[in-house]
């Protein structure tokens, strides 16, 4: 399967390098087609790629560890604290004085929400609070972006909330992706490295303990892999709701319900997802692009009301 | 009027600063015409940029007691310094109000509410179209000098207006092309202000061509491949970063200058339609391969 996932993901790569409102842009002559498609096209297509794996593969890392089948970078607030934390380093300057400032400081602030998260579930809490930290972590998220962009001395930066709670990876260039690469690669390759550690968290930390895991250490190991992924991924996209929630369930019930083998084809189907997404934006006869985070949220949320409504009984009350 | 300047020469500060007030209060009254010497507005605000500026250049000494906060901002202003010591508003009835107005000039279009709760104040108000041309904007001086009882100086200004346009005007059919680009890839397509400023300094307009009206959005990918002679954007619009004026820096911007000519226009002389938009012609006019 995955072999098959994997030669999606090419097919896609190659799919979004070719669509552009210029089909054939080498008719235009050398010059004009290679920069439309290594200038334009290349840094949409990797962003696409990037993107959609961090969030997929996050998604299947949260709901493993969580052992929450709703847990999602976009759903439980991580991904609006990393878009706030870009967007202050972004609109005040300090991202265009030193580059890295943008993915570290999303880096830090997914991380804060995923440790705020963490204690209220450590606290024993259940789906139900889970999620409504989620809402009430989202809500403060959004509303300080606002003030960040209220702040901000450009006079279009306020018109650009929906950019940062919708993302978009449309007319980005290969900074953005020497920028979040580094820092996608290497929490994925932590995650990666952990899979086996994974399937023993899935019992639940009492259980994992007793097989000889060290929680605590495994628990930084995993805030600090999906915050380097959803925060680097963030500070370049903006936020891209729902693919780390339906990527996962996608992939779960042809692995076996196996957590640890997840992952993989979760990374997979993500980054499937997004660059599908992508190119469909582009497709639409819209006058203005659609927002890639919009697609994604008119696709995904549906799912959402899908996955409660099937698997209410089960899990809702505990 | 002379004399009685004359007579106020010599005093201490304090004095002169009294005196100087009275005199620019007699100058003022002087430079209405004595048949509206009751009608001229003394305490005129307006509301939005576009009007501010054209106020800034209309009204006499004192009589513009508050503009929007836009007019102020270098960026989008061309008479920031002038609005530097005038108080601002943002939009707001109570923060109109409190200047203590006797004409609020409002844009036809937008601000009902406000409008609204103005006049019931008791405030007259005066509704100007919003111009997007250079010939609106004549009417719309016209309009707010008559009523600010400064019709002279608004005869001269647009005279003056007509009299750079004929300088800067390119005679004989367009022979470049020119693609526009304002935050958020927005475009200056057929019927826009940008669109006559082009046609007049001799350019066809790429977005108007393309069938974009109005102030559509071009992508970057479609302004690559039709190869404009020149790309007119602002280069300082993304000194404080956002993502709207971010493209200004984008490689495929960069990989165009082999191709066309890139030419920065401040955003300011081409925002709003007036005496500032000769500026743009002149810029325009020099890129002109």
């Amino acid at each position: 399967m995955k072999a098959l996932l994997a030669l999606l993901v090419a097919a896609l790569f190659l799919a979004s390098l070719a669509t552009g409102p210029v089909w054939w842009p080498w008719r235009l002559g050398d010059e004009v087609g290679w920069a439309i498609v290594l200038d334009l096209r290349l840094p949409r297509a990797l962003l696409g790629l990037l993107v959609g794996a961090a969030l997929g593969l996050s998604g299947a890392v949260l709901q493993t560890w969580l052992r929450n089948p709703l847990a999602e970078p976009g759903v439980i607030g991580v991904s609006a604290c990393a878009s706030f934390a870009a967007v202050s380093a972004f609109y005040s300057g300090l991202a265009a004085v030193f580059v890295l400032a943008l993915p570290l400081a999303g880096i830090a602030g997914a991380a804060v929400g995923i440790a705020a998260l963490m204690s209220a579930v450590r606290a024993g809490a259940g789906t139900v609070s889970l999620l409504l930290m989620g809402v009430a972590i989202n809500a403060i998220a959004a509303a300080l972006i606002s003030l960040v962009l209220a702040l901000a001395p450009n006079p279009f930066a306020f018109q650009e909330i929906w950019l940062w709670l919708a993302g978009s990876i449309a007319d980005r260039d290969l900074r953005h992706i020497v920028v979040c690469a580094p820092f996608i690669v290497a929490g994925a390759g932590l995650v990666l490295m952990k899979r086996r550690w994974l399937d023993a968290l899935s019992l639940g930390e009492d259980a994992a303990r007793s097989l000889g895991v060290d929680t605590r250490r495994l628990g930084l190991w995993l805030t600090l892999a999906v915050g380097l992924m959803v925060g680097a991924a963030t500070a370049v996209a903006g936020m891209v709701g729902f693919v780390g929630l339906v990527a996962p369930h996608l992939v779960r019930a042809r692995v076996g319900f196996k957590p640890g083998a997840t992952l993989v084809p979760s990374m997979l189907v993500g980054a499937i997802l997004v660059l599908a997404a992508d190119i469909a934006v582009r497709l639409l006869p819209t006058d203005y692009e659609l927002q890639l985070g919009v697609f994604t949220s008119l696709v995904g949320a549906p799912f959402l009301v899908r996955v409660i409504r099937r698997s209410q009984a089960t899990w809702l009350a505990a | 009027m002379v004399g009685y300047i004359g007579a106020l020469s010599g005093g201490t500060t304090a004095d002169m600063t009294v005196r100087l007030l009275a005199a620019v209060l007699g100058l003022l009254l002087a430079a209405a015409s004595p048949a509206r010497a009751d009608a001229a507005p003394r305490r005129v605000v307006t509301v939005n940029l576009c009007l501010d500026q054209f106020a800034l250049r209309l009204a006499a000494p004192g009589q513009l007691v508050g503009v929007s906060y836009l007019a102020r901002d270098r960026r989008t202003s061309v008479l920031a310094e002038r609005a530097r010591d005038i108080p601002t508003v943002r939009g707001t009835a109570e923060s109109i109000l409190d200047l203590q107005p006797d004409l609020v000039v409002f844009d036809s279009v937008a601000q009902a509410n406000v409008k609204r709760l103005v006049r019931a104040a008791g405030v007259p108000i005066l509704e100007l179209p919003w111009a997007r041309s250079l010939e609106e904007a004549q009417t719309s001086i016209a309009r707010m000098a008559e009523a600010l009882g400064r019709g002279e100086q608004g005869r001269e200004l647009i005279e003056s207006m007509r009299e750079r346009e004929r300088m800067l005007v390119r005679p004989g059919p367009p022979s470049a092309t020119a693609a526009v680009l304002h935050a958020g890839l927005l475009t200056a397509g057929k019927g826009s202000l940008t669109d006559e400023l082009l046609a007049l300094a001799g350019y066809r307009n790429l977005a108007a061509e393309l069938g974009i009206s109005d102030y559509g959005r071009l992508s970057l990918e479609a302004l690559l491949a039709a190869r404009p002679d020149i790309v007119v954007l602002d280069r300082a619009s993304n000194d404080d970063p956002a993502r709207a004026t971010s493209f200004v820096d984008h490689p495929a911007i960069r990989a165009m200058a082999r191709h066309s000519r890139i030419v920065s226009l401040p955003l300011r002389y081409a925002i709003c339609a007036g005496p500032e938009n000769l500026d743009a012609m002149r810029i325009l006019r020099e890129a002109h391969p």
